[in-house]
């Protein structure tokens, strides 16, 4: 039996209970995200609002969740987004190498050191906010980093045993790419997909927390965060609750990409 | 000196290229500054002679070309929104923002290197484990939302700062750097994570090699061995990754400026973003992208200067 080492366990089970939630609120949430009630305006917790209510008196617990779907959609459609099309160039570039692969791997030396979060900013000013937008401005910046970390998983696959004896055996260079060296380097892409993903989630609420990521009607941590701030003495619970979530979001999948990558290490 | 003059050429290369990327970005948007300037009444003549005015009517490499001495001696263009030079929208902001950044990367410096070692000489205590767990928990924190907690606990509950009461460096320079303080802890704390679990697990793994052992059985006492030579191998990763951070505040204070509301770089960034200001946009951008880019260099050196090997080894295979 495959044992796990105890950061994957946590984490996992911090994720696993999260996007369960989330699911949840998907299709039924304690209130509606956006009825209001005016006699209970920044109440604080309660049985009849587990984490009390915002300046307009809407439930709060239903809106993080709400707000952390989102956050969990952008994050899912970033990171795949990001892994496809970095797994496609860095499989290509570290087998074949070649002058190709010495010019890719320069650009994406540049764009990865540059903060990701900057970069974002300005992609996002150029086309305006909105979801979609955050979306295609990460999921761009993390092309380069998956890519990176791919080609040389795969420079280093290129020359062991198995893939000689592949194509000694006249298998087919994309099989080879994806079927036989693929799933061998499945440890190092899962962790860094963890990775990727918590940049994703800070990445979208920071954006979001400065008004220049996701935008009303599309409910967000972030900006969530921004609207508590005013009511940070008379209602300290709403900001904590959307910020926990986060951190909890964040704090799941740190655990499990420790966890993964240190297995990993244990396996090599 | 050979190496030094490599890196440095491909420094300017780097920096040339960035440029021109970011003047290429920022003229296919959409949008004339021209129309943006005059507002909604204007004759064709008048967009005319603004645009020979500013320039627009050149051709596109020779307005670049422009753009470029103007960046070099310090003339970043005109701000859409304020319609004032954007080097006059920088003089007072950049100081802060440098201040901050500053002040942050001094209190990462200062708290990792003597928590890395002192956790390092204590593997797998209690000490150890409580701190590899808050390492991990801190890694988490958003540092925005650590500010605002910052800020309802230190300075709405304990009174210690006023939030939003920030001081200019001009008018008291002492209360400005207690008050940029707690905006720079809070930039500074997932960074002290990172820097002590990478030093710690550096440190760790230079213990178990051949030199120390040696070392040891020849009578050397354990601290001694650590000071003289294993945190000599155990820092050059460590100095490779600090110089990388500098970047890493600047961008951080971008977002933390807006929570201590710090009238620095961040905030003309977000707010002229928000205003499709792209003058002030860009010049900032290109400010950063040049750090980031000095930074790396920095690092690059340092790396040879620190590490003999490294330096012998590049001479040798050449």
């Amino acid at each position: 039996m495959k044992r796990y080492h105890a950061y994957t366990k946590i984490g996992g089970i911090i994720s696993a209970v999260m996007i369960l939630l989330i699911l949840i609120a998907a299709f039924w949430t304690p209130y509606d995200t956006a009825a209001m009630d005016s006699s209970a305006k920044l109440a604080p917790p309660s049985f009849a609002h587990l984490l009390g209510t915002d300046n307009l008196g809407r439930d709060i617990l239903s809106r993080v969740l709400d707000g952390a779907g989102t956050t969990l959609t952008i994050a899912v459609l970033t990171v795949a987004a990001g892994a496809f099309f970095g797994i496609l160039i860095g499989a290509f570039t570290g087998y074949y190498g070649g002058p190709l692969d010495n010019i890719l791997m320069r650009i994406c030396d540049m764009i990865t050191a540059f903060p990701s979060f900057l970069l974002a900013l300005v992609i996002v000013s150029l086309l305006g906010s909105g979801k979609y937008h955050v979306v295609l401005a990460l999921g761009l910046l993390f092309i380069p980093s998956f890519a990176r970390i791919v080609r040389g998983e795969y420079a280093r696959a290129a020359t062991q045993a198995y893939v000689d004896n592949a194509r000694l055996m006249g298998a087919d260079p994309i099989r080879i790419l994806f079927v036989h060296i693929l799933p061998n380097i499945r440890s190092v892409l899962l962790s860094s997909i963890a990775i990727g993903f918590n940049n994703a989630v800070l990445a979208e609420a920071s954006m979001s927390y400065l008004g220049i990521g996701v935008q009303p009607p599309d409910p967000s941590l972030g900006r969530m965060l921004a609207e508590a701030q005013t009511y940070l003495l008379s209602a300290p619970w709403f900001a904590i609750s959307a910020g926990s979530v986060i951190i909890l979001l964040i704090l799941g999948f740190t655990l499990l990409g420790e966890g993964l990558s240190k297995e990993a290490g244990r396996n090599a | 000196m050979r190496y030094f003059l490599k890196k440095f050429i491909s420094l300017i290369i780097t920096l040339l290229l960035v440029s021109f990327l970011a003047f290429l970005t920022f003229q296919i948007i959409p949008g004339d500054p021209v129309t943006k300037l005059l507002g909604t009444e204007y004759t064709e003549e008048m967009a005319a002679a603004l645009r020979a005015q500013l320039g627009l009517d050149a051709p596109f490499l020779l307005r670049y070309v422009r753009w470029l001495g103007g960046f070099v001696t310090g003339n970043f263009g005109t701000s859409y929104s304020y319609n004032v030079p954007v080097t006059s929208l920088l003089a007072d902001k950049l100081p802060v923002t440098g201040l901050l950044s500053a002040l942050s990367f001094l209190l990462v410096v200062c708290i990792s290197i003597p928590l890395g070692i002192w956790l390092s000489a204590h593997e797998d205590s209690l000490a150890d484990r409580f701190f590899s767990m808050l390492n991990q928990i801190a890694m988490s924190i958003p540092p925005f939302f650590l500010g605002i907690m910052m800020t309802l606990v230190l300075g709405l509950v304990l009174h210690l700062f006023t939030p939003g009461n920030y001081i200019s460096y001009t008018k008291d320079f002492g209360a400005c750097l207690s008050y940029l303080l707690f905006p720079a802890i809070a930039i500074a704390i997932p960074k002290i994570a990172m820097t002590v679990k990478l030093l710690k697990s550096s440190i760790c793994v230079e213990y178990r090699r051949d030199y120390v052992r040696t070392a040891l059985s020849r009578g050397s006492t354990r601290r001694r061995v650590l000071y003289t030579h294993v945190l000599r191998n155990a820092m050059i990763p460590v100095v490779t990754f600090l110089a990388l951070t500098i970047p890493e505040i600047v961008a951080g204070s971008i977002i933390i400026e807006q929570v201590f509301t710090v009238p620095g770089l961040g905030r003309l960034l977000v707010s002229s973003i928000l205003n499709r200001d792209f003058p002030v946009v860009c010049a900032i951008v290109m400010l950063i992208a040049a750090l980031v880019i000095l930074m790396n260099f920095l690092a690059d050196i340092l790396y040879r200067i620190i590490d003999p090997r490294i330096r012998i080894d590049q001479e040798a295979s050449k």
